[in-house]
């Protein structure tokens, strides 16, 4: 065998492997955008959308946290989820003091049947956290916590 | 033998970077796996950690128009100075730019100048070859509802939901980053230069409850380890040593639930304390700030 002949099917053996490693291991975001596209059917008129997407990889027993502020005289919706199918995000909002760093339940849709929207009525400017964590009822180990906010004046 | 075993190691060398590049996906169970112990995988995404959430600059641009404020072009990012930005940083910055403006634009309901910045933001999304969002069917979605300012914002606001979507899924999330940075400044030069011609507490208040978002966003832009985003960081920085002067107290309230209606009234009460002083200073960052991105 010449040696451009040898190269060639060592070539060929390598781009064959690394197709068939990339084939199993679909990317984390492909679940991701599956999840975004669930979430954003809830962010409709009159909500306009706040303009990201907002994607964490949760583990179970793990929370992944997202800061923002909600102003005062409008009305915000919270879409949340992970996975195919909704009910599998426990999502909380929690008011904050940034003087202190104490934080202040306001939500969680772990008492309202898990819901994968909620919206917020804001009479005074608030620091927000919203805290995402896997659903143990959902059995999963891992997942894509996806979070959409709309907002309305 | 010697160049066989250098072919297997070339081989294996190919294979472990796919290995590496392929990491991070789904289990049999189909749950995601992350790629390592890092704080964030190959797909942008955070794992455990803090993300931070810029607010939308249309927010900002609904005050000013409450306050009574009359439509100003001349605050508006020129769209003749789309051919200045010649490389990506600039771009992303002005796409982020000229979003708050096409918003500050809709709420004032001023048809002619929303195409010529609604083009100029399509213009810039194919520059930065971002697709699926700033598009020619999104275009005529825009022209079929011209004159509809709630439709507007709704298009404006998925269009860019959309963007920063494939932004994020195609590992670009240090231009999602420059955008959001982008809108938020102009959103603050606005309101800025708003307080200067009409002083009013209404909008005083806004601009002090920006001191977190000001943080957050220096944040997000420090975390993209970029060394061509120096200069920024630095104007960034400055403006935020300015937004940390800014005092704010907060009382937390119960909230009250609507469970019928799915709605939470939040009920806490934040007090923000800003001298007309460090108004005058932040607007001076600002502008530099701004100067620095549209120039």
């Amino acid at each position: 065998m010449t040696l451009a002949a040898s190269m060639k099917k060592q070539l060929l053996i390598s781009v064959f492997l690394l197709a068939v490693i990339c084939a199993f291991h679909q990317p984390a975001a492909a679940q991701c955008d599956s999840t975004v596209s669930l979430c954003a059917k809830h962010i409709v008129p009159p909500f306009v959308s706040d303009g990201q997407t907002y994607r964490a990889l949760v583990l179970s027993g793990q929370n992944a946290e997202f800061h923002t502020t909600f102003f005062a005289g409008s009305s915000y919706r919270i879409a949340a989820g992970s996975g195919f199918t909704e009910g599998n995000l426990v999502f909380s909002i929690y008011s904050y003091d940034p003087a202190t760093g104490e934080r202040f339940l306001i939500f969680t849709n772990s008492q309202h049947n898990y819901a994968p929207y909620w919206d917020f009525k804001v009479n005074s400017t608030v620091e927000v956290i919203i805290e995402a964590s896997l659903n143990r009822a959902s059995g999963k180990e891992s997942g894509c916590a996806v979070v959409l906010i709309g907002f309305k004046q | 033998m010697r160049f066989n075993f250098r072919l297997i190691q070339f081989s294996l060398g190919i294979v472990a970077i796919a290995a590496v590049s392929c990491s991070g996906g789904n289990d049999e169970n189909g749950n995601d796996t992350p790629g390592g112990d890092s704080l964030e995988v190959n797909t942008g995404l955070r794992i455990k950690g803090q993300s931070f959430m810029v607010p939308s600059p249309v927010q900002i641009a609904t005050l000013i128009k409450n306050s009574g404020a009359l439509y100003n072009k001349g605050m508006l990012n020129a769209t003749a100075n789309l051919s200045v930005y010649s490389d990506a940083m600039k771009r992303a910055l002005n796409l982020g730019v000229y979003g708050a403006d096409l918003g500050y634009i809709t709420m004032y309901e001023n048809t002619g100048d929303a195409m010529e910045y609604y083009r100029t933001v399509v213009l810039l999304g194919e520059q930065l070859k971002i697709t699926g969002s700033f598009d020619q069917s999104l275009m005529q979605r825009f022209n079929d509802n011209v004159g509809r300012k709630d439709s507007i914002l709704v298009l404006v606001g998925e269009a860019y939901r959309r963007s920063d979507q494939f932004l994020r899924e195609s590992e670009q999330d240090n231009t999602a980053a420059l955008i959001l940075a982008g809108g938020w400044v102009e959103s603050m030069w606005f309101a800025l230069n708003v307080y200067k011609e009409k002083p009013e507490d209404a909008i005083s208040v806004r601009i002090g409850e920006q001191k977190s978002t000001a943080e957050g966003i220096l944040n997000l832009l420090r975390e993209t380890n970029k060394p061509e985003y120096k200069e920024l960081i630095k104007y960034f920085d400055e403006l935020n040593q300015e937004f940390q002067k800014v005092e704010i107290k907060y009382t937390f309230a119960e909230p009250t639930n609507d469970e019928a209606h799915k709605v939470t009234s939040i009920n806490g009460k934040t007090e923000v304390k800003i001298s007309p002083s460090l108004l005058t200073s932040l607007l001076y960052k600002v502008t530099e700030l701004r100067n620095y991105i549209t120039k």
